[in-house]
């Protein structure tokens, strides 16, 4: 609510205020103006008829060139005030007589036909009014009579006029004002009596009660409507009594289905991870399975080799038909098989220790300090034996050594699912050359790394949730949709990164990580 | 020896008059005068202006208003010497520039029956039934009216002389 709101009340009063203020000034300006006008034409009229009959009682004295008779008419205008200046002229401009008792030496300009006053323009104080009259008998001008008169009576006139104005006009504003304040209240009272029953009701939610108003004008229609109103809050607070036990009883059983529900759904989402990593450590062991089958082979052929060759020395040693060169090529034989088979053991084994380091690690998530690109082409080794069949060619690029203290259990997972991914859906019937490329990149504040494949892309259907859990397009091929959710996860969760899906690229899909360098380390979170 | 020193008397004042009141000044205010004296409507063609027996009087007078008007009338100046006079009846002004004897009151009586203002230079004439009489008095010129005697020969004076003069009522007061 706006705090400088008024109350209605403050509202009235000012507007009732407000108008007869406006109408009051407007009629006292308009009255005032009127005045002013009045007066002044009545001045200069008066002053007018003055200037005239001066001239009429003076014209004689001037025509007898009887100065003393024309200072003794002028000498009377002394009762007077008003007048600043009196000048008879005669004909030839000469000054006969004058009556100056201010001692005026202003050149004054003759001009008959004029009736001059001084900044007439002026609202309310304009200075003299100066009128110049024909001294004349029987249409024969003698000369001419110029008057000077104060305004000041009409000025001090309208003066006690405006003040009088004013006065009335704060007398009626005052009485407007005591007016609006108890019309006000009487308009008021009764909405304001309603406003304190409501606020009542409000507080005891008694709505059983009945507001009373015995006139019959618009606020008593206010009243009905409020006791309509009331009787309806009643009936519907009843029926909603009712509802609201209906619904909470519904809403319970409900309750109890949807967690029973998601009891349901978090079991099996449990499971579907659980299968995921049996699938994953099932992809692992395959791995493992095939990648050693062949060093295997190598070795049991060596050691084939070297048995049939150490028999077959033996024999011919015990026959003595070993002859020195034969010797030397038994042994050579025997030599070189036994440095492939040391040479396929040492592969098998490495590659064991490294399947048995990947597993490890996904199982137990330790933090260690590893060296990213090695540890993401054992990635790939491990799953060599699906990215053959198609085949896909590897390309792993850093722009620095990069020595990262991070789990790698948690690397192990993103890149599995990021290839089964890519195997799954990417080059899925792909006829073209398949290729996989990583690109790492480290700058001071993240590791970023860049998972790019040239396959089929991401169907624009499921672009935008592609990281929501159980969506796929390969369900009915084994898909569960969790892949991208559980990378999604392990980036934001475990990493504290981001990842996110290139829009832009046409060919294939890439993956975006960014990881914070300083992430907070939790072992074994 | 009283009646010796009134007429010395008299004789300065009139001879005091004569120097102040010159001919020429004399006639101006005559002219002035009739500006501000209205005759009844029957007026003549001309303005007929006479003296009493005083024949340079007329003879300046002809001179000074040659050619003028006096209420829009060209002025005709004439001597007037007996009663006898037929164009006493259509004088509009007359002007006693002497003490009246016999002769001239018999003129000055059958004059008040006319519309024809009648100025004189004496002063006592005011009460003889003279409509006006210059005199001289604190160094300036003075006119006397008799507005009664106005009213009886049915002239008008205007309010703007009657301001300046002295009214006989005011005289007697």
């Amino acid at each position: 609510m706006n705090k400088f709101s008024f109350s209605i009340k403050t509202k009235l009063v000012l507007l009732f205020i407000s108008l007869s203020y406006a109408t009051i000034l407007t009629i006292s300006y308009v009255n005032f103006i009127m005045t002013i006008k009045f007066e002044k034409d009545s001045f200069i009229q008066s002053s007018l008829i003055q200037a005239n009959l001066l001239a009429d009682f003076t014209a004689s004295a001037l025509v007898f060139e009887d100065k003393i008779a024309a200072k003794e008419s002028l000498e009377k205008l002394s009762n007077d005030k008003d007048i600043l200046r009196v000048i008879i002229y005669d004909i030839e401009h000469r000054v006969f007589s004058s009556y100056n008792p201010r001692k005026n030496n202003q050149l004054v300009k003759l001009n008959l036909k004029s009736i001059e006053i001084e900044d007439v323009d002026k609202f309310l104080y304009f200075k003299a009014l100066k009128i110049s009259v024909p001294i004349k008998h029987n249409d024969e001008i003698y000369g001419i009579l110029y008057l000077e008169k104060s305004t000041q009576t009409i000025t001090k006139q309208l003066e006690k006029v405006f003040e009088e104005i004013f006065i009335l006009a704060l007398i009626l504003l005052l009485i407007i004002y005591i007016i609006s304040i108890l019309l006000s209240n009487y308009i008021l009272k009764p909405i304001l009596s309603l406003a304190k029953i409501t606020n009542e009701i409000s507080l005891s939610q008694n709505y059983n009660r009945k507001v009373i108003y015995t006139s019959n004008n618009e606020i008593s229609i206010l009243y009905q409507a409020f006791n309509s109103l009331l009787e309806n809050i009643n009936e519907l607070r009843n029926n909603l009594e009712k509802k609201v036990d209906k619904r909470t009883i519904q809403l319970s059983l409900k309750t109890s289905l949807l967690e029973s529900s998601l009891k349901d759904l978090k079991e099996t989402q449990k499971q579907l991870i659980q299968a995921e990593k049996m699938s994953a450590l099932g992809n692992l062991v395959s791995g493992i399975a095939h990648e050693v089958n062949t060093p295997l082979g190598n070795g049991i052929t060596s050691a084939s080799i070297i048995t049939k060759e150490s028999k077959t020395l033996l024999t011919e040693f015990k026959n003595s038909t070993l002859t020195r060169s034969v010797m030397e090529k038994r042994l050579n034989v025997l030599n070189d098989s036994s440095i492939l088979l040391v040479k396929t053991l040492n592969y098998s084994s490495e590659l064991i220790k490294s399947f048995k380091q990947i597993s490890t690690d996904q199982i137990t998530n330790d933090i260690r300090q590893i060296h990213l690109k090695e540890y993401i082409k054992e990635i790939f080794l491990t799953n060599n034996n699906k990215l053959k069949i198609i085949p896909v060619e590897i390309i792993l690029i850093e722009n620095t050594e990069i020595n990262i203290k991070i789990s790698p259990g948690v690397i192990a997972q993103i890149f599995n699912n990021l290839i089964q991914n890519s195997i799954l859906h990417a080059f899925d019937n792909f006829k073209a050359k398949a290729k996989i490329e990583v690109n790492l990149i480290e700058d001071e504040e993240f590791i970023t790394i860049k998972y790019k494949d040239n396959g089929l892309g991401v169907n624009k259907k499921i672009k935008d949730k592609i990281f929501e859990p159980f969506i796929t397009t390969k369900r009915n091929k084994g898909g569960t949709g969790l892949g991208l959710n559980i990378v999604f996860n392990l980036v934001h969760k475990k990493l504290k990164g981001t990842i996110t899906l290139n829009n832009e690229l046409k060919i294939g899909c890439e993956f975006i990580i960014k990881i914070p360098i300083n992430m907070p380390v939790k072992e074994n979170e | 020896m009283f009646i010796n020193l009134k007429k010395i008397f008299i004789l300065i004042i009139v001879f005091q008059n004569i120097l102040l009141f010159s001919n020429p000044i004399k006639l101006s205010i005559v002219k002035k005068i009739s500006q501000f004296v209205q005759w009844p409507n029957d007026f003549n063609e001309e303005f007929l202006i006479a003296v009493y027996m005083n024949n340079k009087l007329k003879n300046e007078m002809i001179n000074l208003y040659k050619n003028k008007t006096i209420h829009k009338k060209l002025v005709k100046v004439i001597n007037i010497k007996n009663i006898d006079d037929k164009r006493i009846k259509d004088i509009n002004l007359f002007y006693f520039t002497k003490e009246l004897e016999n002769k001239g009151k018999e003129i000055l009586f059958k004059l008040k029956k006319n519309n024809t203002l009648i100025i004189s230079d004496f002063k006592n004439d005011i009460y003889l039934g003279m409509h006006l009489v210059l005199y001289y008095e604190n160094k300036r010129i003075k006119f006397l009216i008799n507005t009664k005697a106005l009213d009886d020969s049915n002239l008008k004076a205007s309010y703007k002389i009657l301001k300046l003069a002295k009214l006989l009522k005011d005289e007697n007061e």
